[in-house]
């Protein structure tokens, strides 16, 4: 593991002599000093867009790189954070090993490369000249994004985020409340679905979001049903950013949760069966996904659709070549009813023979609440 | 969208007509942005052409949508699609998509111009939910054996509660924060033949975002710097071969070696292949993505049989010639296309049927752009280095053009180096063993046209940099423009 150095300046000592009291200072703000934790968002951004420190306040700023790439932080003076940029730029192959601090006075105060996972303090007494300091990452490409500013002067004044120039815009547009009105070039209708990455299910999950505001996720590496839910989809946001194992939030509320798994197991022996085959789905209807799979030879065809009242969802199963009985297992939950030829089932699992189970379904029914 | 500006460079036409300036333009091409349709997140992550012209292209959000370039008009083939990272066309109602769960088939069996089977060819491999774990391809052999690749699983993610595939935990580090492999074949090369078997072809990779066939069928990954990756490359990927990531190693057949991580340097040096290219890390590329191979192209003939690499982190496109020695493929790589309006973020190339170069962008929360650039080329030839190639004492350098004899004749016109770079769990390396080349004699042939650099030192498994400055035309109309050639050697003649 590479260890990163903590880099201290004697500049510190060298003020605190020089300079014993700070005039014209809120000396017990510049007495107490500024502490400030960064680390790295995802997409080329410190966490914090900026900072406001007192002129010759001391400053620790402890710095953890949670990205999976290198970066390094440099302190510049006002204004010089374009040319130091492009002079990083300009190390080329050398900039690895000068650790992408360019020789230009124009910088204060830096740290090395943290590869990912590396921690490291930076601490100095801010400058007596107020002024907007930018810091930044150097690395190659980085610079341009990957910054923000370091307010010094007495007032704590610093304009609106929305309207800070000295910050990236990335972080400019956090300011506003901003929403995406599409997330797609085309309008969604239900049934419509998305394979994605979910709470609850294996990362082979595909969420199915059906007409009546009802949606389901269907795993295909059980070949299973896993929850169901109403009042809303799934909100990508996070997922669609790609980093750090964003999952898909769902929006509304799980009625139905899976939890016998599998759900289906042929035979009445319940000894433990093979894994099942994956082999896909057709859109079938308004495009509602058939999934098919294989267990034991058999093929399997899976279809869920709103209930005509579209109080619940029902499964429809296809079963081609199967010549024994078979278990459906159902999970008992608060407010839910399972529904098969018009009768409640109130057993935990429901007993199909050969003949039956070629063709069958299974209404879950939820009380609106 | 990002994508509406057009940029329209006649610069050769221009410089054509103006005999008495340098030329400025090693390629008389020209770049546009095709405009994408409102409400799409234009990151490119495949893309491809029907047989008639028109454009495939999936895009991170799980989009497919067909372009027709004639008409501008967009229309969506697919949605729902977990990250398709690559694509094959078998015609324009079957199309073979990779994502990250698995190898689909889509087919449009109805004829509505949209797919209505999602049919999985192969899924048999681990999922942990890290973000990292891309897969790559489908590449076809001409027996018609596909390629794919998996992404090693990244330390900056974790390991979801429930994963796919069977858990080998001895495929992570327990001391660095290297890329793992904990479930089955993170980090391989498969081989899925014509009855959809599956064999693992090969292992050791890390972020193996571009694969290829070359003429000869010989498959290529390019490869990702990073933790055990010094400096981007190129790898020649062959049957039962490790690459150089220890994660992977635990998925090889009768492994029984523990955690690979707790295997030296030596060792793992010893057992790893190493690249046919290395691309010079801040010289060349940090990040390549996909190759495309020119084959039977009109006015990039003088390049057959190289290929042509995207790159994320710049404006650029590389160009890469390989040649074999000894039986082992390696070769030189300098930039093909920089700047000129194309952007960064380039992450998958396709040649349209009628010889345009398509280049789709994307950032994913790590440097890069948005978007779909064209690139048009014209009939005039550039002034570049058309091959380079390693003989007993040092390198033939073969223009496509004939050069000015006396633009060879001061010393510092050529001039040589070499590197190599460190294999180590660390996060890139720096050059290592940097030392300039004395170049001994520098012989042009009688038709001006190749050049042979004798070099005092010609060592293996260096990295050598020849620079041409200032290197001009017999008829002195133009300028060598990319002046930088990256030769890597695994085999001396």
């Amino acid at each position: 593991m590479v260890t990163t150095k903590c880099i201290f300046f004697s500049l510190f000592l060298t003020l605190s002599l020089l300079f014993p009291a700070y005039t014209g200072l809120n000396k017990a703000e510049s007495d107490i000093g500024k502490e400030i934790k960064l680390s790295v968002l995802p997409g080329l951004r410190f966490d914090v867009p900026r900072f406001h420190v007192t002129p010759g306040q001391s400053v620790q700023i402890e710095f953890a790189n949670t990205d999976d790439m290198d970066h390094n932080l440099l302190i510049l003076k006002p204004g010089a954070r374009e040319n130091v940029v492009d002079l990083a730029t300009k190390l080329g192959a050398e900039g690895i090993t000068k650790q992408y601090i360019p020789d230009t006075e124009s910088i204060l105060w830096h740290t090395d490369i943290l590869h990912a996972g590396d921690e490291t303090t930076l601490s100095f007494i801010a400058p007596m000249d107020e002024g907007i300091y930018p810091y930044v990452c150097t690395l190659p490409g980085h610079g341009n994004i990957m910054y923000g500013a370091m307010y010094v002067n007495s007032t704590g004044d610093m304009p609106p985020l929305e309207k800070d120039s000295a910050i990236s815009q990335i972080d400019r547009e956090a300011g506003h409340i901003h929403h995406q009105t599409k997330d797609h070039p085309y309008d969604l209708k239900a049934p419509y679905h998305y394979r994605l990455y979910v709470a609850g299910a294996s990362p082979a999950a595909i969420a199915v979001h059906l007409p009546g505001n009802l949606s389901y996720c269907w795993d295909a590496s059980l070949c299973d049903l896993r929850f169901m839910w109403e009042g809303g989809f799934v909100d990508n946001t996070e997922l669609w950013k790609g980093h750090k194992d964003a999952k898909a939030e769902i929006q509304g509320n799980i009625f139905y949760r899976q939890s016998e798994l599998p759900s289906l197991m042929i035979g009445t022996s319940r000894e433990p069966q093979e894994r099942p085959q994956f082999k896909g789905y057709k859109l079938v209807g308004d495009g509602y996904p058939e999934f098919h799979y294989q267990l034991n030879d058999v093929d399997i065809f899976e279809t869920l659709r709103e209930t005509s009242t579209k109080k619940g969802i029902v499964r429809e199963f296809r079963i081609e070549g199967l010549d024994e009985a078979l278990i459906l297992r159902l999970t008992p939950q608060r407010g839910v009813q399972c529904v098969y030829q018009g009768e409640v089932v109130l057993n935990t699992e429901l007993r199909l023979d050969a003949q039956s189970a070629k063709d069958f379904q299974v209404e879950y029914n939820f009380e609106k609440q | 969208m990002r994508g509406a500006i057009l940029y329209s460079l006649f610069v050769m036409v221009l410089m054509s007509s103006c005999h008495d300036q340098s030329s400025k333009e090693k390629v008389s091409y020209s770049i546009d942005s095709i405009p994408t349709p409102p409400g799409l997140t234009a990151e490119v992550s495949a893309l491809e052409f029907l047989e008639d012209g028109r454009l495939v292209a999936a895009f991170m959000r799980g989009e497919i949508l067909f372009y027709q370039p004639e008409t501008k008009k967009w229309e969506v083939f697919a949605t729902g699609l977990h990250e398709p990272l690559g694509l094959k066309v078998i015609n324009d109602r079957e199309i073979l998509v990779m994502q990250l769960p698995e190898l689909t088939l889509l087919k449009d069996t109805d004829g509505d111009g949209k797919a209505d089977v999602y049919e999985t060819i192969y899924d048999d491999f681990g999922m942990t939910g890290n973000y990292h774990e891309f897969a790559y391809g489908p590449v076809a052999d001409q027996q018609g054996n596909l390629y794919v690749a998996l992404n090693a699983s990244s330390s900056g993610g974790g390991i979801s509660e429930e994963t796919r595939g069977d858990k080998m935990m001895i495929g992570k580090s327990e001391t660095s924060k290297a890329m793992f492999s904990v479930v089955p074949y993170r980090g391989w090369v498969m081989k899925i033949d014509k009855d959809y078997r599956v064999t693992a072809v090969a292992s050791g990779l890390r972020s193996p975002n571009g694969m290829i066939l070359d003429a000869e069928d010989r498959l290529y990954v390019t490869e990702n710097q990073g933790d055990w990756v010094g400096s981007s490359a190129l790898y020649h990927v062959q049957q039962n071969r490790f690459y150089g990531h220890p994660s992977s190693l635990v998925w090889t057949e009768g492994w029984n070696r523990g955690n690979p991580f707790d295997l030296t340097v030596h060792e793992l040096d010893s057992m790893r292949e190493k690249p046919a290219v290395i691309f010079p890390h801040d010289i060349l590329a940090n990040s390549p993505s996909q190759p495309v191979l020119i084959k039977n192209h009109k006015e990039l003939d003088i390049f057959d049989g190289q290929m042509i690499v995207g790159e994320m982190s710049s404006e650029r496109l590389v160009r890469i010639m390989l040649e074999e020695v000894n039986g082992v493929i390696q070769g030189a790589a300098t930039v093909f296309i920089e700047g000129d309006g194309l952007r960064k973020g380039n992450n998958r190339l396709a040649f349209a049927p009628n010889g345009d170069l398509w280049v789709g962008q994307a950032d994913h929360g790590w440097l890069g752009d948005r978007g779909i650039q064209r690139i048009s080329f014209t009939n005039k030839i550039p002034f570049e280095v058309r091959n380079m190639k390693l003989k007993k004492s040092g390198f033939e350098i073969e223009f496509t053009k004939p050069v000015q004899k006396n633009s060879l004749l001061v010393d510092s016109v050529i001039h040589a180096r070499r590197y190599r770079y460190h294999y180590h769990e660390k996060y890139g390396s720096p050059q290592i063993d940097v030392e300039p080349v004395r170049i001994k004699e520098r012989i042009l042939s009688k038709d001006g046209k190749k050049l042979q650099l004798d070099l005092e030192k010609l060592d293996k498994d260096f990295v050598y940099e020849i620079g041409l400055d200032h290197i001009v035309t017999e008829d002195r109309l133009d300028t060598l423009e990319n002046k930088l050639m990256m030769y890597t050697i695994k085999e001396l003649l």
